[in-house]
């Protein structure tokens, strides 16, 4: 009697969950579409582009930019949707031929697509690392002078106080520094290792574990940690309380914007197009931006179309 | 979701090397600190959590007050996800000067904690037989010497069986103060995810669940140590039908005056 009406009760919630599941799933084609036209069909049928962003709201509209302007030079165009994934979702995606055009950022990109490589803070170097670990079956037009790369941010008043303005003007002051760091950072060579170990020598006197986010930035205010691992486009660096340090010995690698497309739908035209939008764009753009999506909590679709109306692009 | 599946399906083989091979733990730190600070959060949270909870319940049973609030309380307390408690502590933590560690871990760790711990202690004690409490009035036990050597003995297995399942949950949960700017085993669960590295993941979580798991077992062996002989229910048959420690009746068999040793 009990295991009847158990079961009986069990079924139900099951099924709803099943039904939710399914729904959701057959929402996805069309879900991050904000560019209208041409949303029919998931697959890359070749009329359609599909545009695939990673999980974070920069890449999100980024991709809506170039989506939307596609769209302006007589595109089809699609944005998938994330779907919480990052490139180890995006460049199987990529190479399947669900997705078409991917916007990703030249060091990190080539770091993710060839490990073994040496990083290089030159863009042009950059660049080349990446399209010789793309392949043949992807093709990377050319990259913006917009970049989104790995940042050593300082308090404003830690700097002033001590005279900082390049990574290296920490040794003088090692001994009080709490380093702040994602979980890829600490045992990277092109993050904390490489300021502790052969390029900067440094010795930091503790070492936090923590993602980009609220906590990281209220302990850099609180002088729980004074120098952490940033982005250049972070819109907490818009806000002027933190300073970037520069890079005096060329760690950190340089990561421009670059559209890269599956070689099968690479032609000359739409390469030209990528290219005709990325000469325009900039960090403070991508800055700006995110300071519209992650602190006036705007959605990038809009900020997309209002970045590209003011530019007179649409 | 594919990463989940990736973690089940990676070859066990690859996770005993990465325990035999410490150089791998570069970032996350060897496996006796972290296994400590884990241990430490985890007795000092679920302790304060014993000392708050077992007396408020006890004295509240007794008197029959407040069933509708702690109800209320109990539910509130599971209702809220214990990250989502560790998120707000920690920037109220900082900006009051506490910095990262330890209080956001214990306050976040103790909110889990009570609710299991409360509940069952209520249960117990509401439910330990009335003719019994009647039986020691009326010998002219003061109420205070009803709740300590009556009703609590009585309601022991209850509450301790919640403190062990509080426990328990505390220890696996300690893994999130490790991506709030703390340490502890669930370094490892941050630094495999965070390099991709699903031999670390898995390893992490192998420590963590026989961490659980040793602690589940010293407590059941402390129970049967504490708990009075007349008033242990382990040796006799369940009745039939979903029961949960929270709402199982106490046994009242024992009829001798018992002492709780413990506290």
């Amino acid at each position: 009697m009990t295991t009847t009406r158990t079961r009986r009760h069990g079924a139900l919630p099951l099924l709803a969950v099943l039904a939710l599941l399914l729904g959701a799933c057959g929402s996805d084609d069309d879900g991050g579409s904000g560019s209208g036209g041409g949303s029919e069909g998931g697959e890359a049928s070749g009329e359609t582009l599909q545009l695939r962003p990673q999980d974070f709201a920069e890449s999100v509209t980024l991709t809506e930019v170039y989506a939307q302007f596609l769209e302006s030079k007589g595109y089809d165009t699609e944005v998938q949707n994330p779907d919480g994934a990052f490139r180890e979702g995006v460049y199987p995606a990529l190479e399947g031929g669900e997705a078409d055009i991917v916007i990703d950022y030249t060091g990190s990109a080539a770091s993710f697509l060839d490990p073994e490589g040496t990083p290089s803070p030159d863009a042009e170097e950059t660049y080349t690392r990446l399209t010789e670990a793309l392949g043949d079956s992807l093709e990377a037009a050319a990259f913006s002078p917009a970049e989104d790369k790995n940042a050593l941010v300082v308090l404003k008043s830690f700097a002033e106080e001590n005279g900082l303005t390049k990574i290296s003007d920490l040794a003088e002051v090692q001994d009080q520094v709490t380093f702040g760091g994602s979980a890829q950072c600490i045992e990277r060579e092109d993050c904390l290792l490489g300021y502790q170990g052969d390029t900067y020598g440094l010795t930091f006197a503790d070492v936090k574990t923590l993602d980009y986010g609220p906590p990281l930035a209220a302990g850099l205010e609180s002088g729980d940690i004074q120098a952490a691992q940033y982005q250049t486009t972070a819109p907490e660096i818009d806000s002027g309380k933190f300073v970037v340090l520069e890079d005096d010995k060329g760690l950190l690698s340089a990561d421009n914007v670059v559209p890269i497309v599956r070689a099968e739908v690479a032609d000359e035209e739409l390469l030209a197009a990528l290219d005709e939008l990325s000469e325009q764009l900039t960090t403070e753009d991508l800055i700006g931006w995110n300071v519209a999506t992650d602190i006036d909590k705007e959605e990038s679709v809009d900020v997309a179309t209002a970045w590209l109306e003011e530019k007179g692009l649409l | 979701m594919s990463a989940a599946w990736a973690v089940l399906a990676a070859e066990p083989s690859n996770v005993i090397e990465w325990l035999q091979d410490p150089a791998q733990r570069q970032g996350s730190g060897d496996i006796p600190s972290q296994l400590w600070i884990t241990l430490w959060h985890s007795l000092v949270a679920t302790g304060v959590a014993v000392v708050v909870a077992v007396p408020l319940a006890l004295v509240l049973a007794h008197y029959r007050k407040a069933e509708l609030l702690s109800a209320w309380v109990v539910n509130i307390g599971r209702v809220i996800p214990t990250v989502a408690i560790i998120g707000v502590v920690v920037l109220v933590s900082l900006r009051n000067g506490y910095g990262f560690e330890p209080w956001p871990i214990l306050i976040a760790l103790v909110a889990m904690a009570l609710p299991p711990i409360f509940a069952n202690t209520y249960t117990a004690v509401r439910g330990v037989d009335e003719s019994v409490v009647g039986a020691a009035r009326a010998l002219g036990t003061t109420e205070a010497s009803i709740m300590g050597r009556v009703e609590l003995p009585l309601a022991s297995p209850i509450i301790l069986a919640g403190i062990r399942v509080a426990a328990v949950q505390v220890v696996a949960t300690e893994v999130i103060g490790a991506f709030f700017g703390g340490e502890g085993l669930g370094a490892y669960i941050r630094q495999g995810i965070g390099n991709r590295d699903i031999h670390e993941v898995q390893a992490g979580a192998l420590i963590i669940t026989a961490t659980a798991m040793t602690l589940d077992l010293a407590l059941w062996l402390f129970t049967r140590a504490v708990v009075p002989k007349g008033v242990r229910t382990s040796r006799r048959p369940r009745p039939p039908g979903p029961t949960t420690p929270a709402v199982a009746t106490p046994a009242t068999t024992g009829t001798e005056p018992a002492v709780l040793a413990a506290r």
